[in-house]
């Protein structure tokens, strides 16, 4: 018996804070678990901003002197502390029932190939880091998700000398018991308001003539990221009118409370 | 040893004591599924949980996962140097990588979980 696949939805969110985009995250997740369906959430972030993964200490975030004065944030996904303003976050809900669930690898290598795929277009030679090289992840790894490799990784050879392996983005996941989320950072172009040793240059310092690249400049590359994942799922892409927000506004309230406490963000 | 061994569908197993404790962790095909652990967090002794409730987490180079009581209770015990040990999980999940210990509010409730014919079937279909 053949089943249509349901279609890939997807909503382009205003910028907000980390906690708040953390809670409409975990809602997405709930989200994708009711309806069955794989749902993207493309956003940004209204400040410059650190977000730490689920597990990273947070007296070494406090005490990186690149990152002084940033405000910090924690998500529910793993991996490394990303400086965000520059980037922009692709969060992807997968329901637990949906094959590409059942194993964390197989989603990463999903949404990157389509990241590949779509910059190939623009003329970008990326290409899936191997993780057979130096830079692999070591169990307890530098700060910084843009400093560290772990295979799958979408990196770049720019044409100046010395620029090979160019991490542009990376992701995490965070697997709940209904659904899978992931969290993708697509470094747009260097963070800036960081000290150097935080600061990592995006597709706009790196391929400039192949751009625009801010999210200002339109979505081309998001957008065909968009249709090249819906593909590979073997359906559609569905755009959700304004921004992602849960009928349950009373239970975002509580998890965006959570994830303002300081319970959740120096939990470790 | 399988043999008395129930699993929840979130990968959780759980196995009957002596003294009226049962014994949970994370199965064979979850650890493998994980690869390349970095940490984990288990709750503290005394804790009351109920079924489906989040009791831990652990992290592998890409993911998050929750681990959740399979039923609920008390914990009584906890493997306080497992998360200082990950490497136990993939050598011995079923034994040394036991994750805390339980006293269930109502042991029946154990019954009410897949058996491990059923736990293969669930498994079998994810791998393919």
């Amino acid at each position: 018996m053949s089943t249509t696949p349901a279609p890939l939805s997807v909503w382009w969110d205003a910028p907000a804070d980390g906690p708040t985009n953390m809670a409409l995250d975990e809602a997405l997740a709930d989200e994708a678990c009711r309806r069955g369906a794989v749902l993207v959430r493309v956003s940004t972030w209204a400040r410059p901003e650190v977000s730490l993964g689920a597990f990273q200490r947070f007296a070494d975030a406090r005490a990186c002197a690149a990152l002084s004065g940033l405000p910090i944030s924690r998500r529910p996904s793993g991996g490394g502390a990303i400086v965000h303003g520059s980037d922009v976050t692709l969060a992807i809900a997968v329901p637990r029932g949906h094959g590409l669930a059942a194993s964390a690898q197989a989603l990463y290598d999903t949404a990157h190939r389509a990241m590949v795929e779509a910059l190939a277009g623009r003329g970008v030679p990326a290409r899936q880091w191997s993780g057979t090289g130096p830079g692999a992840d070591p169990p307890d790894g530098p700060l910084l998700c843009f400093d560290r490799r772990s295979t799958g990784d979408v990196v770049v050879d720019a044409a100046a000398p010395g620029r090979r392996d160019h991490k542009i983005l990376g992701s995490a996941q965070r697997r709940l018991r209904g659904a899978v989320l992931q969290h993708g950072s697509l470094l747009l172009e260097s963070n800036g308001g960081v000290g150097p040793a935080a600061r990592h240059e995006g597709l706009a310092d790196l391929f400039p003539s192949a751009g625009p690249w801010a999210l200002t400049a339109g979505r081309g590359l998001l957008q065909e990221w968009l249709d090249r994942l819906a593909t590979s799922l073997g359906g559609g892409v569905v755009e959700e009118p304004g921004s992602f927000r849960p009928t349950d506004a009373a239970a975002l309230e509580e998890t965006l409370t959570r994830y303002r406490g300081g319970a959740w963000i120096e939990r470790r | 040893m399988a043999g008395d061994l129930r699993f929840a569908k979130s990968h959780e197993w759980i196995r009957a004591e002596h003294g009226g404790v049962a014994t949970v962790g994370i199965s064979a095909y979850a650890v493998e599924a994980l690869t390349d652990l970095v940490f984990m967090q288990l709750p503290t002794v005394g804790r009351r949980v109920k079924a489906g409730e989040s009791i831990g987490e652990i992290e592998s180079v890409k993911a998050v996962s929750d681990i959740y009581a399979p039923v609920s209770g008390e914990i009584v015990e906890v493997n306080a140097s497992l998360p200082e040990r990950l490497e136990t999980l993939g050598r011995d999940p079923f034994g040394d990588g036991w994750l805390v210990r339980i006293r269930p509010d109502d042991p029946a409730e154990m019954a009410g979980l897949l058996d491990q014919a059923a736990y293969d079937a669930l498994v079998g279909g994810q791998r393919h």
